[in-house]
Order: structure tokens, then sequence, then C-alpha cells
């Protein structure tokens, strides 16, 4: 079955988030990507992509990339932009185990990108920061469109 | 998003409805600091209508029990099946007081 696949092309502001929000629930319902794959694929890239705009690439109008593609076993999303290296996942976990008042504010988007996916890649690709999520798609009958 | 505030005696049960992430969590953390400048320092957190959280929003109520550590408290209620599963991956839901109904995290709140 070929890969279903939509690229889109962000800016480096906020206000974008909300368009992703949208175009991957357009993107899951053409393809008839299962609703909570889906929507957990959503918080990940939410996550990624909040990363990018306030940390990679910070200050002036900017763009990058988000991919998605869908086949009949999984959902793949990458994220690239043309920011300084960064690897998200180089970063430790926070202690999960502390109370709320003891822990560091920041670090939980990355368990939450580390959780809700079942790969998690990075690689640096030609001065360009590539991360790539993969989400396995429960068996149906069908499979997406 | 939209908030909704309201006082039981000593305890604030604040209702965010909508989506607490990144972008509205930052109107949602205003708010609350709103409340703790006129004193409040025990509050309830009625997320029945939250449709979804992000790191963003969780940030605002870690932020929140650090200012609560010398005096107040947080419990929260009516978590739908999507909050409680961050809550539950990020291992709050092991270290914060959740209730299933706004009415049971407000009897004998705040304690003492």
């Amino acid at each position: 079955m070929p890969r279903a696949a939509l690229t889109l092309e962000l800016l480096n502001r906020l206000t974008e988030l909300e368009r992703l929000h949208d175009a991957v629930a357009d993107f899951g319902r053409l393809r008839r990507v299962p609703e909570e794959p889906l929507r957990q694929l959503q918080l990940v890239l939410e996550e990624v992509v909040s990363n990018v705009i306030r940390h990679a690439l910070p200050g002036p109008e900017r763009r990058f990339l988000v991919r998605l593609e869908a086949a009949a076993d999984d959902l793949v999303a990458e994220v690239e932009d043309d920011g300084p290296p960064f690897d998200p996942l180089s970063r430790p976990e926070p202690d999960l185990n502390l109370p709320p008042a003891e822990r560091p504010l920041g670090g939980l988007g990355v368990v939450l990108v580390r959780r809700l996916m079942d790969d998690v890649d990075y690689r640096r690709d030609r001065g360009r920061n590539v991360l790539r999520l993969r989400k396995r798609l429960p068996p149906t009958p069908e499979g997406p469109a | 998003m939209n908030v909704s505030v309201s006082s039981h005696g000593a305890a604030r049960v604040v209702a965010p409805a909508g989506r607490l992430d990144s972008v509205t969590s930052e109107d949602f953390e205003r708010r609350l600091l709103e409340e703790w400048g006129r004193g409040a320092r025990w509050f309830v957190f009625d997320l029945s209508a939250l449709e979804a959280i992000t790191s963003g929003g969780l940030r605002v109520f870690i932020s929140l029990a650090k200012r609560l550590r010398e005096e107040g408290g947080m419990r929260f209620a009516g978590l739908t099946p999507a909050v409680k599963q961050v809550f539950d991956l990020t291992g709050l839901s092991l270290r914060v007081e959740l209730f299933p109904a706004r009415a049971d995290a407000l009897a004998g709140y705040p304690p003492g």
C-alpha cells in the first residue's frame, strides 16, 4: 500500500500550533487514522514544534517543515528545522517520582514524546535537525485509505 | 480557553475548559497568579471540561505547587481520559491528589 503524505511549512510563531493541530486532524480524518493514536501524535507534535519555535528558531521570521506519512500499520512524522544542532532526546529525563513542588519546570515534554511514540530518532542531516516520530497503528480490517 | 473561578469557603475552584497548551497556559497562569495575589492558597482544579493538556499546561501546576509549598495545597478533580493519561505518563498521578469530581475534592478541604 502506498504511503499517504503531507508536508506542512510552518512559521516560527506559536500561533502556528493551532494550524498544525487542525492540519493533523484533517490528515487523520482523510486517511482514516484511528482517533487515539492520532490524538497522541497531535500532542507529541505540539510538544516538538513548540520546542522548535521557542528554542531552535527564536527571533526573526523563519520557516520549518513538518511531514506526515500514514500507512496501514504506522504513522510517521518528521520535524525538520535549520536551527543550530540540537538533539532534544539528549537531555536527561526529570525524576518522575518527585512531588510537583520539587520538580524542575521543564523536561516533561520530552517524557511525553518518548512515552507516547513507539520510535523517536534524531539526526543532523545536511545542516538540519530532523526528529522522526513513529506511532504503530492497531490492525484494522481496512487500514487507512 | 475559558477559565471559571469560584470560591467555596477558603478553597478556590478553578475550571479550565478546552486545551491547556503552551499558548493558552500563559493566560491560565496569569489568572492563577491573580488569585494567589488575592490570598488564595487552597486550589481545586476541576478538569472535567479540559480536553487536552501539554507539558506547557503541566508547567503551570508545577510552578503553582512551588508557591504553595509553605502554605496551601491543590487537588484535581474530574480528569478526562486524555488528561489522565498525561498525568499518568509524567508520574503526577501518584504525586498529586486526584478526585472523581469537584464535590469529592471539596469535602474536608482545606484540611484542619
